[in-house]
Parts: C-alpha cells; structure tokens; sequence
C-alpha cells in the first residue's frame, strides 16, 4: 500500500517537470515575434474508497457505512497545455509591409499543402508573383498581387490596401481579412507562428479588422512575445519547489517504509 | 493478539494511508478546481462512528487570471454541472472547450450543463460572428442576446460529496440544488488554482512521520516487554 504514496510523488514529479519544459519553450521564445505563451493544465487521478477503521467488525450480508471511508488519491497528470492569447506589446519598426493586429484574430495563410494556418505573425513579404505572403512564404488569405506598378501600400486599421502606382494614382487592392475562434486556447501550435484549427478550438470565424471584436491592424508595427519574463520565472520557481517538494514525499515514505521493515527484530 | 501491539499496528497503516493523501495533495499543488483531502484520525471509535466526517478541504483556491473567454471561475459555494456517463457530477475547474459537436464541454469531454440542459454554442456562433461572455450570474451571452444560464449548483453539505477523477464530485442521487444567484458570482477569464498548501502539507508529512516512529517504538517496546514475560515464565 505504501507503494502508492511512491507512485503518487512520482506523478507529482513528472507532472512538475513537463511544467518546467512549458516554461522553459516561454522563455526560449521570448523575443518571437506575435508568440504566444503556454502553460500547462493539469487533472487529478482516480480515487480509491479505503476502510478508515479496519477496527469495526464487518458482519456478512451488509453493506459497509459509507462514512467509515475514506478516499485516496493516486496523484495527478498533465491534462493539456493552453495558449494564452494575451496581445503582445506592439513594436514599430517603421516597415510597410509590418502589420499587427491590436486585438482579437488572425491571418489566415494558405500552407504549401493547400490547408488554412492562422498565425499574428504580420511581418509580410511581397513573393516573386506579387503575392502577399508570410516570412516563410505562406499566402496570405483572402489575398492579392501587386503589380510592378505600384510604388508603395497603406494598411488602414479595418484592412482595406491601398496601393500607390506609379504616376500618383491610388489603387484600392482589396481588404486583409482576419480569422477569430471562439477558444483560441485549443488551437494546436504548428511552429514557425502557425496555429492550426482543432477541435478544441471550434471553427474559424472570417470578419473585417476592427469589426465584429476583431483586432485592428497596425502598419508599421510587429506584436511582440507575450512572455513576461518575470512572471515565468515565478512559475519555474513555484514548479522547481513543487518537484522538490513531491521528492520530499518520495524521501518520507522511503524512511517510513524502512522503519516499517524494521518492524521484525 | 495483544491489544497493545494491535493498536500500534492499526496507528502505523492509518498514518501511512494519511501519507498517501498528503503525497496526493502535494502531486496537485498546481491542479486547477483540485481540493485537498484532509488527513484523518485513528481514533474513530464507536461513539464516534457517526460524527460528520470532513475528508475533503472545501476551501478556495486562488484565482489566476487566463484571460480565455472559456476559463471560469466561481467564488462562493457553488459548482459547475457537468454531465458524466454516470450521471450529472460536480467540479470547481472552469477549463471549459468548445468541442466538435458544438457542445461547451470539459477537457474530458463531458458536457457542461445549462439550466435547459447541455450548451450548444455552434451555431450562434457561426450566426453571429460574436464572442461568448459570461455575466457574474453565469448568463452566457452572445453580443448581448442571452443564449442560456449556466447551471450552478450548490450542496447542502459538501461533506456528502464523493471526490472523482478530474476535480469532479458527486453525491449519491447524482441531484443537486440550484445555487442562489447571491450566493455565486463567476469571473470569466479566470481559473481557481488548487487549494493545496505546501507548507501547511510538509508541515503535516513531518508530523506523521514522526508519529509513525513513535508507533513504532511502541511496537518493539511491547515486543520486548511480551519476551520478558516469557523469559519469567521459562524461570
């Protein structure tokens, strides 16, 4: 029985240490752009009912008083990892083809294998076709081409591009519009910025920056990590003390069960 | 058996079964809704069988901002509603998801109830284009039309509640009575953390594995003495 108490610490344990590998990703990405910090979720096991009074005689054919036990857990596990969506601090770097969402959303790009991505990361490229297209090259949609007459493009706050051509004509190219999930903690993280659409986050909704509570857009500008360092060495702190904590467990039972052994002279 | 010698062994497992919910709590110091069990005493004699027995530490924990429009959490002595196979159970863990029927759901998966029953959020959302927010009252609201009112229940006594895998609880009949809307306020964007206290938890691990010593000592030292009688007898 007391074998349990060991396998409980070491779920306490390992639990503690998938929370430091949570944290140490945070601080890893702490200077990524639009990243989007993680913490780790974590459910309790199965409970086992144990007689308290082994005492009490138990006569046959009835059934044992429920208030005479008690319950014993067997430790926890991690259940999940969120995403915490908190907007990032914006910062300008003066580029035009820099865009930020100040609020609720996502681009949607369009991957190599023809399937939707979402990402905040608006630090945009022109490709050789004239397509408005991720760091990585991923197209942005619903997108556009631009055409080697145009001289420069403005972003305004609800999405709508406006190019200016050559000769002083403006040009309206079309509207960027943002995807938004009803819970964007389920979204599952594909790397490089990306997140991908899961069950857990419901399906992507398309809307207009600055309507509907999607975020508006910000040119010139990059959303920054959201990880405060501070905050995540607190949680590396609390989570190293629980490990050594739940070691503790693992020491006091040990010592107990060697003065248990001990029993027998 | 000798009475004595019967007693400290009895001492001996109840302090190692309080270990294992001490160790339990500890493994939870960072479980969301999760709520400590308390250690129990030895001393349950007859007299006392049918005293209130308090296993599980309802306290509250601290409240962690996520700011995930599907985290909640309640203050005030009430729980969510969830449905389980095995019928409607309880939990303080807010960690709610959308899943893909639609349905506001667990991370298990069970479905968390309304007052009219299981919560489709599916197709207001696709309709309305709109976030989902939840009042103080726990009125879930889609760009301010009223969809449906979360079931918030409240026991009597929690003392009667049986503790399940998940921070989840239950009571025998599985029914429960709507809590009071003064009673309760839920904060969205919210998760209540465990109620755990690692110090106060140490603190109690100490002190269990020094009574464990002393039953110990009690144990060899009846055994001495019970091999002195015998060597009386062989004079």
């Amino acid at each position: 029985m007391s074998t349990r108490a060991l396998r409980t610490a070491a779920t306490g344990m390992y639990a503690q240490q998938l929370n430091i590998q949570v944290i140490s990703n945070n601080i890893a990405n702490m200077n990524t752009t639009s990243f989007k910090k993680s913490r780790a979720e974590f459910k309790d096991l199965i409970y086992q009912e144990i007689a308290a009074n082994p005492q009490q005689e138990i006569t046959l054919g009835t059934v044992e008083e429920a208030s005479s036990k008690i319950q014993v857990g067997s430790g926890v596990k991690t259940s999940s990892t969120q995403k915490i969506f908190q907007q990032g601090d914006l910062q300008q770097t003066s580029q035009q083809l820099d865009l930020a969402i100040y609020g609720e959303g996502f681009f949607q790009v369009r991957k190599s294998d023809g399937t939707y991505a979402y990402t905040r990361d608006g630090a945009l490229k022109i490709s050789s076709e004239g397509s408005l297209v991720t760091a990585d090259g991923h197209l942005i949609e619903p997108g556009f081409t631009l055409d080697d007459q145009v001289l420069s493009i403005e972003v305004s706050g609800d999405g709508v591009i406006t190019a200016l051509e050559v000769g002083g004509e403006t040009v309206e190219l079309g509207t960027i519009e943002l995807a938004k999930f009803v819970n964007p903690g389920g979204l599952i993280s594909l790397g490089n910025n990306m997140y991908g659409e899961s069950e857990a986050s419901g399906v992507p909704l398309l809307g207009q920056p600055g309507q509907d509570g999607f975020g508006e857009l910000q040119q010139g500008y990059l959303e920054s990590s959201n990880v405060d360092i501070v905050e995540e060495m607190i949680t590396m702190i609390s989570a190293q003390r629980a490990y050594e904590i739940n070691s503790k467990t693992v020491q006091t039972v040990e010592e107990m069960m060697s003065i248990a052994n001990n029993l027998k002279r | 058996m000798d009475e004595g010698l019967e007693n400290a062994a009895i001492a001996l497992r109840n302090k190692m079964l309080n270990i294992q919910i001490v160790a339990n709590n500890l493994a939870n110091l960072n479980t969301t809704g999760f709520k400590k069990g308390l250690a129990f005493s030895e001393v349950f004699d007859e007299e006392n069988a049918n005293l209130e027995r308090k296993l599980t530490d309802f306290s509250e924990g601290v409240f962690e901002e996520t700011n995930n429009p599907l985290n909640l959490a309640i203050s005030g002595d009430a729980f969510f509603t969830v449905l389980t196979p095995e019928g409607e159970q309880l939990t303080r863990c807010g960690d709610f998801i959308i899943d893909p029927q639609g349905f506001l759901s667990t991370r298990e998966g069970y479905h968390v109830l309304g007052q009219s029953g299981e919560i489709n959020l599916q197709e207001e959302v696709i309709d309305e284009n709109g976030a989902i927010s939840i009042t103080k009252n726990g009125i879930l609201k889609s760009n301010d039309r009223i969809l449906e009112k979360l079931k918030i229940s409240k026991v009597n006594n929690n003392y009667t509640l049986t503790k399940d895998e998940g921070q989840r609880f239950y009571n025998e009949e599985k029914t429960y009575d709507l809590a009071d809307d003064r009673n309760f306020e839920i904060h969205q964007g919210y998760l209540e953390s465990s109620n755990t206290n690692a110090i106060l938890e140490m603190q109690q691990m100490i002190q269990l594995q020094n009574d464990f010593e002393a039953s110990y000592k009690m144990v060899t030292s009846i055994d001495s003495t019970l091999s002195q009688l015998k060597d009386i007898g062989e004079i």
